[in-house]
């Protein structure tokens, strides 16, 4: 209730009204779209999921669901960004009260939800004409996409796996940007019925018969091809993908932080290697 | 035998049966005021079980037990720490205390105040001979330097008692950890608190120690009273021969006030 | 040893002193520049109105931030060190740690809960409350959970605190599971959120929770101390603390319901701070032995001190971020403890 009315008022606080210069952006999604509209010089610090190369020099706030507030206030902010995810309340509460401005955007699981939190951002942060770039190229690229989504004929299943130590076999469900960003590029997700990542039982994962996989780059690194990573879970080799060798790496980092303008580049991207026929209308 | 409202411990028709074993049966015993009861028998005879269910730690299966003619399950668990204190045949404490503050521990029912307590265990510590152990770390005292420290304990408890009724001290096989010296001077402490009033009921295995304090001797034998009496009356031969089923010499020379075993 | 000195009062006063001066400390101290005497200006702009002038910011600081936090470390640090030595008591064991009575595995697994599947289930709590729904998940588990021991260990002819002991490892290893199938099931935000509640914040104070804590404490005090001769008694064995006439199923079953109470609300506020219960009895007890009228306001002094000393570093070690408390307090309880150990081990008997 509170993160609702905090947010409608920094809503009415934003018309005419222009944010201060030192801002700490609490959420990878919001660092994102910060340094995308240039805005990174006036960044102090960030939180512990932003991991952008841009701002590794900047001092670390925590964990945006558990900010200090006399940690917060000792970097003098002008303003607080983050996600309705950030927290806890009585921080913010009491930044609220130092004169801190705390803005909170919604947690982007759509495409829409993304481009009406940049126009809100360009507006607060005098960046108007960086958003509206960023919009019409947005605009283009999912106008594109889902242009061509119309196009495909059949939908490739594909499965986006969690890879770790113990060789389990984790899929992400609904609810996850990984999801999103397969749906965007035009496939079917056979997990789409579970929610957030779940385990699948070796039977529960042949049963899926995924015709390729979808792994984030990070956890790729230890493997490198198809077959070391075959050797590590072998019930891959009795699916399609398996057997055509079918597996596509993502970047990690456009995984966090919901669905982000990395987000958006990698469905392209990923788009284009599945159905390459298409790929003429992309640039 | 005495009247029951009159002696300090009157037991009636105790029974005691556990997982189908009888441990004993229609066990009556009466205990006068001032008077020094030893309780002997092999193991197994039953002396443990009928010591519990005199402490309280045991429910006898039926019959009644009356301290100072009142039912003992009537009377309320302060009151009966005012008048019944137990030695037990160990106690383990494995916190740090210093001996002075054990021996204080006896002194929780106390009504007088902390000062007089205090004073009475000052005194009781020299008179036990443990008053260089004052401030002595427990867990470090020897086995016997303990049981010692729980005899003074016992001690405090009784003086800062209720002196207006009789009194009853119980001691389980008190004399298992120590040595001869200390052996004997522990029961000579019981008899002297004896000649004050306190009933005593100490349960040994030592013929010889029961028969120079002890007033009054019971032999146990599978959970039955076999002998009753004086230290002459009981310690015989035939008695020995009968519950311990052990041929034993006994002497009873007039140079010594109780007849010895060997 | 302290206490045979010629001033009994030496070692009380000299904790209280260190208590005094940390309470100081921690006001005027924080990843916020504010000088020493500006944090004491800011504390008394609210009692007093001092006339030169404090930045608004620097009084929101240290009234809104520093203070609570302070306040309310020493009511956690006071019941934790206060519940760990009366458990230590009650099971006759010096090793013993408060959550023994698995009340801090109840504790986690309500917190879990909370976290993880009634998050955002509004939870029509009263206003004056104020709890969040994981507090009061925590705290109702933590009660429930004891009272499950408790009733285990409990029969008609007694309790046994052995039996309450294999109660609480049993118990705790059912929560343990139901943990295991909460972390299962969590998304990554959930599963952060429960871990970090683990380890342990002071972020959370609120006047809301130093009232209900302070109270807690003053509370348990009373009740422990009017018991302090009785657990002294309570060491010697269960049979000779009936023997000395004392109703050991009454006073068992007071002091375990009361711990409960005190951790419940202990955790609830602050999530899982440990080693504090088991480490600053067992240390007071090295330092003025082990009889419970001096043990028990040392802990609970001793308990507050421990707790304020994390916390200032919890705030300032990785400033602008927070480590969680229950970090520090395990890293600085650990070995100044060994230390004290090796020390004292002939007082120990070997």
């Amino acid at each position: 209730m509170h993160k609702v009315w905090i947010s409608v008022c920094c809503l009415f606080l934003s018309f005419g009204s222009v944010a201060g210069d030192r801002i700490i952006s609490a959420g990878a999604g919001v660092t994102e779209l910060l340094i995308a509209l240039d805005k990174q010089d006036d960044l102090v610090a960030v939180d512990l999921t932003s991991r952008y190369p841009a701002v590794s020099k900047l001092p670390v706030v925590g964990y945006h669901r558990q900010l200090s507030a006399e940690g917060l206030l000792s970097l003098a902010p002008d303003t607080l960004i983050g996600s309705s995810e950030m927290g806890p309340q009585s921080t913010l509460d009491l930044l609220v009260q130092s004169g801190v401005e705390v803005m909170v955007l919604p947690t982007e699981t759509t495409t829409a939800n993304l481009l009406d939190t940049i126009t809100l951002l360009g507006d607060k942060l005098d960046r108007k004409s960086q958003a509206k770039q960023l919009i019409t190229k947005l605009d283009r690229d999912i106008n594109q996409l889902e242009e061509n989504q119309r196009q495909i004929k059949t939908a490739k299943k594909m499965l986006f796996l969690l890879l770790n130590d113990k060789g389990t076999y984790t899929a992400a469900g609904s609810n996850t940007t990984a999801h999103s960003v397969m749906t965007l590029a035009g496939a079917v997700n056979p997990a789409a019925a579970l929610n957030s990542y779940q385990a699948l039982s070796a039977e529960a994962f042949l049963a899926m018969a995924p015709e390729s996989i979808l792994v984030s780059g990070r956890h790729w690194k230890k493997y490198q091809d198809i077959d070391t990573l075959i050797a590590a879970m072998p019930l891959l080799a009795e699916t399609p993908a398996g057997r055509n060798k079918a597996i596509y790496v993502i970047d990690g980092s456009a995984l966090i932080g919901g669905l982000g303008l990395n987000s958006i580049e990698q469905a392209k991207q990923l788009q284009i290697k599945l159905y390459p026929q298409l790929s003429a209308d992309l640039d | 035998m005495s009247n029951v409202t009159k002696s300090v411990l009157h037991c009636q028709q105790l029974n005691y049966n556990i997982a189908g074993k009888c441990i004993f049966n229609d066990l009556n015993l009466t205990l006068d005021e001032g008077e020094f009861l030893a309780v002997l028998g092999p193991n197994g005879a039953g002396k443990s079980s009928l010591f519990k269910a005199i402490t309280g730690e045991l429910k006898p299966t039926s019959g009644t037990i009356f301290l100072n003619g009142e039912m003992r399950n009537s009377i309320n668990m302060s009151e009966i720490a005012k008048t019944l204190a137990v030695l037990p045949q160990s106690a383990s404490l494995s916190f740090a205390f210093q001996v002075i503050d054990v021996v204080l521990m006896g002194g929780l029912q106390a009504d007088c105040g902390q000062a007089k307590v205090q004073a009475l265990a000052d005194a009781i510590l020299v008179e036990q001979e443990i008053d260089h152990l004052r401030i002595r770390s427990y867990p470090t005292l020897s086995g016997g330097e303990k049981q010692r420290v729980h005899f003074a304990r016992v001690l405090l408890q009784l003086a800062v008692g209720n002196k207006n009724k009789p009194q009853l001290l119980l001691l389980d096989e008190p004399t298992a950890a120590l040595d001869i010296n200390y052996q004997h001077q522990l029961l000579k402490s019981a008899k002297h608190l004896a000649q004050t009033g306190v009933a005593v009921i100490a349960v040994l295995h030592d013929l010889n120690l029961a028969a120079k304090y002890a007033d009054r001797i019971i032999l146990l034998k599978e959970g039955n009273i076999c002998a009753n009496g004086s230290a002459k009356q009981v310690v015989t031969t035939e008695n020995i021969r009968e519950v311990y089923g052990y041929e034993s010499t006994v002497i009873n020379n007039a140079e010594f006030s109780h007849p010895i075993v060997m | 040893m302290f206490v045979n000195s010629r001033w009994p009062l030496l070692l009380p006063s000299f904790v209280l002193f260190c208590l005094a001066s940390m309470v100081v400390l921690s006001v005027s101290v924080g990843p916020m520049a504010i000088s020493f005497v500006d944090s004491i200006k800011a504390l008394l702009v609210d009692w007093v109105s001092w006339k030169s002038p404090v930045s608004t910011q620097n009084a929101i600081v240290v009234s809104n931030i520093r203070l609570p936090r302070t306040l309310l470390c020493l009511s956690i640090g006071g019941i934790l060190g206060l519940t760990g030595a009366v458990m230590q008591g009650v099971f006759r064991n010096p090793l013993a740690d408060p959550g023994i009575i698995g009340v801090s595995s109840g504790a986690a697994l309500g917190a879990g809960l909370g976290i993880v599947i009634f998050a955002d289930l509004m939870v029509d709590l009263p206003d004056w409350l104020q709890l969040s729904t994981v507090s009061f998940f925590a705290f109702t588990f933590a009660l429930a959970v004891c009272l499950l021991v408790y009733k285990l260990g409990t029969s008609s002819q007694g309790s046994s605190v052995v039996v309450m002991l294999l109660a609480g490892v049993a118990i705790s290893a059912i929560a343990g599971a139901g943990m295991g199938m909460l972390t299962y099931i969590a998304d990554d935000q959930s599963l952060r959120d429960l871990s970090l509640w683990q380890m342990g914040s002071m972020a959370g104070s609120n006047w809301i929770s130093i009232t209900i804590s302070s109270i807690t404490l003053v509370f348990l005090l009373a009740v422990f101390m009017s018991s302090a001769k009785a657990l002294n008694i309570l060491l010697l064995g269960d049979a000779e603390a009936v023997h000395l006439g004392i109703d050991i199923v009454r006073i068992k079953r007071r002091l375990i319901f009361c711990c409960a109470v005190g951790l419940g609300v202990a955790v609830s506020i602050a999530g899982m701070i440990g080693f504090i219960g088991l480490i600053i009895p067992h240390l007071v007890r090295l330092l003025v032995g082990p009889n419970h009228q001096r043990l028990l306001p040392l802990s609970a002094m001793l308990g507050a001190l421990l707790l304020l000393l994390a916390d200032i570093l919890a705030r300032t070690v990785m400033a602008p971020s927070e480590v969680p408390v229950g970090i520090i307090t395990a890293l600085l309880g650990s070995p100044f403890f060994i230390i004290l150990l090796l020390q004292q081990r002939s007082k120990l008997g070997i």
